[in-house]
């Protein structure tokens, strides 16, 4: 007698990227751990945001996701239940205001990206931000770009009256220790962004991140261990 | 010095050299490596060539069938644990990934446990592929095939 064992019932990992999806019928991925669903496939792969489907589910990243037909889209999906079984949730930082209210309530445990060019718009979205990821660093910049871009962090942080934020992910090589063949501005501008996150008591992570966001992991796994950490606490308690 | 290593000493030497997951950055690297370890002995073979697929990142849905070809061919059932697929906007090449692939890569991955899929370009694909199928009945079908013949 033949043994039914399943296609992918073991897979733990999916990203998905582009619009070339479809779901014909509905399917359990019943090991699945972590999914990312870029605004491009959001639609296709709406009926799959549910806990029936995911029912192991833990990191969810939705890229990009941040317009009003994208939140409306999700209303198609069941993820206001799948959102109290997840450990964490990776987000485009514009939402952090506009998201629905199953998405905001769950901001101790959502890490919002934003892009380095968004560093102007800080002070618009930041009333809400615990956790804070900035991507695509201007490394290849003139100089001066890099350290005035680092130092336009260290004031929005050090004057922000009221910031939340309690964690700040920057791409590993901003790692004070790596920028050892960087001009002098630009060490000094990192020693001073890492004086002001102490004074704020604004952790720094530094970590290696997504280049290409179609296929690259695009969770971050230092926030992912963390929030699982204090997940399984809260249980534990 | 290194030929006189224990095997598994020298696995674990071999996989230290190189990234475990995915990363853009780093996959053409990683490949690159592993390749050039293959070629120092045959004992180097043995233990990169099956490195080389643990992460496959392709492009087209040929090259895809040609690593089921290659892992079922040489019994490496168990090798494959991350697949990236992409037809990106800006590629040349026809073709789409479609169901019969990714029954393929099913048959020949069985610790498969990461699939990144970058469909830009191509004919829409059914995720329901992905979905919960009889596998020894499928590999029937495949091994029944030849012997008819």
């Amino acid at each position: 007698m033949l043994t039914i064992q399943r296609i992918f019932a073991e897979l733990n990992h999916l990203r998905l990227s582009g619009e070339k999806f479809e779901i014909t019928s509905p399917f359990r991925l019943p090991r699945l751990l972590t999914v990312s669903i870029n605004h491009a496939a959001l639609i296709a792969c709406i009926t799959l945001l549910n806990p029936v489907y995911l029912p192991s589910l833990r990191d969810l990243a939705l890229p990009d996701v941040d317009d009003a037909k994208d939140f409306e889209d999700l209303r198609l999906s069941s993820i206001d239940k799948l959102i109290p079984q997840l450990d964490s949730v990776s987000l485009y930082w514009r939402c952090v205001d506009c998201a629905p209210d199953y998405l905001r309530k769950s901001n101790e445990r959502t890490l919002f990206d934003c892009y380095s060019y968004d560093v102007k718009s800080f002070w618009d979205y930041s009333a809400h931000l615990r956790h804070l990821r900035i991507i695509h660093v201007p490394l290849d910049s003139i100089i001066n770009e890099l350290s005035t871009w680092i130092i336009r962090i260290a004031i929005w942080i050090e004057t922000h009256q009221q910031l939340p934020l309690h964690s700040l992910y920057l791409e590993s090589i901003l790692h004070p220790t790596a920028l050892h063949s960087q001009p002098e501005d630009v060490r000094d501008g990192m020693g001073y962004l890492v004086r002001v996150c102490e004074e704020k008591k604004v952790e720094i992570v530094f970590e290696s991140q997504p280049r290409d966001w179609q296929v690259d992991p695009t969770l971050s796994e230092d926030f992912c261990r963390r929030q699982r950490g204090i997940r399984e606490k809260e249980h534990g308690n | 010095m290194l030929s006189s290593l224990p095997t598994e000493l020298l696995r674990q030497i071999i996989e230290s050299t190189v990234p475990r997951t995915f990363h853009s950055q780093t996959y053409d690297e990683r490949q690159a490596t592993l390749l050039r370890l293959s070629l120092v002995s045959r004992r180097f073979r043995q233990i990169a060539q099956p490195l080389l697929f643990e992460i496959v990142s392709v492009q087209t849905p040929e090259k895809l069938e040609t690593v089921s070809e290659i892992t079922d061919g040489k019994g490496w059932s168990d090798v494959i644990l991350e697949v990236i697929c992409q037809r990106r906007y800006d590629d040349a090449i026809r073709g789409s990934f479609s169901r019969r692939n990714f029954e393929s890569l099913a048959r020949s991955g069985k610790n498969l446990r990461t699939v990144a899929l970058r469909l830009e370009r191509q004919g829409v694909l059914d995720l329901s592929v992905l979905q919960l199928l009889p596998r020894e009945s499928s590999r029937f079908v495949f091994r029944a095939g030849p012997r008819e013949c």
